[in-house]
């Protein structure tokens, strides 16, 4: 029964058609860069998009989480990204691409870490 | 007496400048490689030069003909089928970002590609295209070399792939040839000639980069996994 209801959830969350090719460049601001400072809540260095989410503080005290994505692990991996490079409560600065239509996500250039080393992604 | 060693001192500072140098050992690009005596080596695992090129050509060099249109607008109503896992196709598999690895075998060079880990034969010891050949996904591909050129001609493709990132469509009729050569040591060049006269009123040309990249190897990258389009089977399995 739990797994009827996870498959009904799942196509529900599931992206609806019309859908384009492969959404990486296309829902961020390519032609912009900026850079926030947060806490990173979260590491996920996987196939096919490695995501980040970073925990800001917006002007007026609120909380934002900024989704903050890159490309597959495999090529993480090849330019100095490792699975410990990470972890939730680390003080970082993130240069990216910010989202489209004002969405809180973005999509990595560069990321300067507590120790001071920078990793960036490998190709926009 | 002293004109005698002037002339021999000018003499030898013309032959010191000369063009007529010993000629140079062959270049790695021209030096055989270990399966086919006087062939160029084409082999290494190769990645884009640069960042992501989603189209093939400009649109405004892909002239549409009203098949084609009507597909185009059609797929935009309908999932990539990349995003199901479905192959990417030819030219396509030379767009979307991942690395691939040439290797040389006995009458066949096969190209490892890192995206959904397809491998994909070019066959060197025949020149024509089986008869009657049923469509596939990854088309059938012959090969064969002209000079420093490694020319593949691929045909038998269904119709269900895209030919780049950006969408153009393509039908069963898609005829490709892939010009591959290594420009330098460590850069490849594949000139692309995509022929589909149901779709296109002419062929398009594109081109593309790789840069070497020694000491990579081509790594595990599963298509199904951590894959939001692919609803709960995304999950390698596990029950939650």
């Amino acid at each position: 029964m739990r797994r009827i209801f996870c498959l009904i959830v799942a196509s529900l969350l599931a992206p609806s058609a019309p859908v384009v090719a492969h959404h990486g460049a296309a829902d961020f601001e390519m032609g912009r860069v900026v850079t926030i400072r947060g806490t990173v809540v979260d590491y996920q260095l996987i196939n096919p998009h490695t995501e980040i989410l970073v925990k800001t503080t917006s002007e007026g005290g609120d909380p934002v989480d900024w989704h903050v994505e890159s490309v597959a692990m495999n090529m993480m991996l090849r330019v100095g990204w490792k699975r410990d490079s990470l972890k939730p409560g680390d003080v970082v600065s993130v240069t990216e691409h910010p989202g489209k239509n004002g969405k809180p996500a973005m999509l990595l250039t560069k990321i300067l870490l507590p120790d001071g080393r920078e990793l960036a992604a490998p190709y926009q | 007496m002293r004109r005698p060693c002037r002339l021999v001192l000018v003499a030898a500072t013309a032959l010191a400048f000369s063009p007529c140098a010993p000629a140079k050992p062959l270049a790695a690009t021209q030096q055989a490689n270990t399966n086919d005596s006087n062939q160029p080596d084409i082999s290494g695992v190769w990645f884009m030069h640069g960042n992501l090129v989603p189209a093939l050509v400009p649109a405004e060099e892909a002239p549409l003909l009203p098949w084609g249109a009507a597909r185009l607008k059609a797929s935009k109503q309908e999932i990539d089928p990349e995003l199901h896992c479905f192959p990417p196709g030819i030219p396509r598999v030379w767009v979307d970002p991942a690395p691939f690895e040439i290797l040389s075998l006995p009458g066949r060079v096969l190209i490892y590609y890192e995206f959904q880990h397809l491998v994909r034969q070019i066959h060197m010891d025949r020149s024509a295209h089986p008869a009657d050949l049923i469509p596939t996904w990854m088309g059938d591909s012959i090969g064969k070399w002209e000079g420093d050129t490694l020319v593949v001609d691929s045909t038998g493709f269904n119709d269900k792939t895209r030919l780049d990132i950006a969408g153009l469509p393509h039908s069963d009729a898609l005829h490709v040839v892939e010009r591959i050569r290594r420009a330098s040591k460590d850069q490849l060049q594949v000139d692309i000639t995509v022929d589909d006269p149901k779709a296109y009123a002419k062929p398009l040309a594109g081109s593309r980069i790789f840069d070497l990249k020694p000491g990579w190897e081509i790594g595990e990258w599963i298509c199904e996994e951590n894959n939001t389009y692919l609803g709960a089977s995304n999950t390698s399995g596990t029950e939650k």
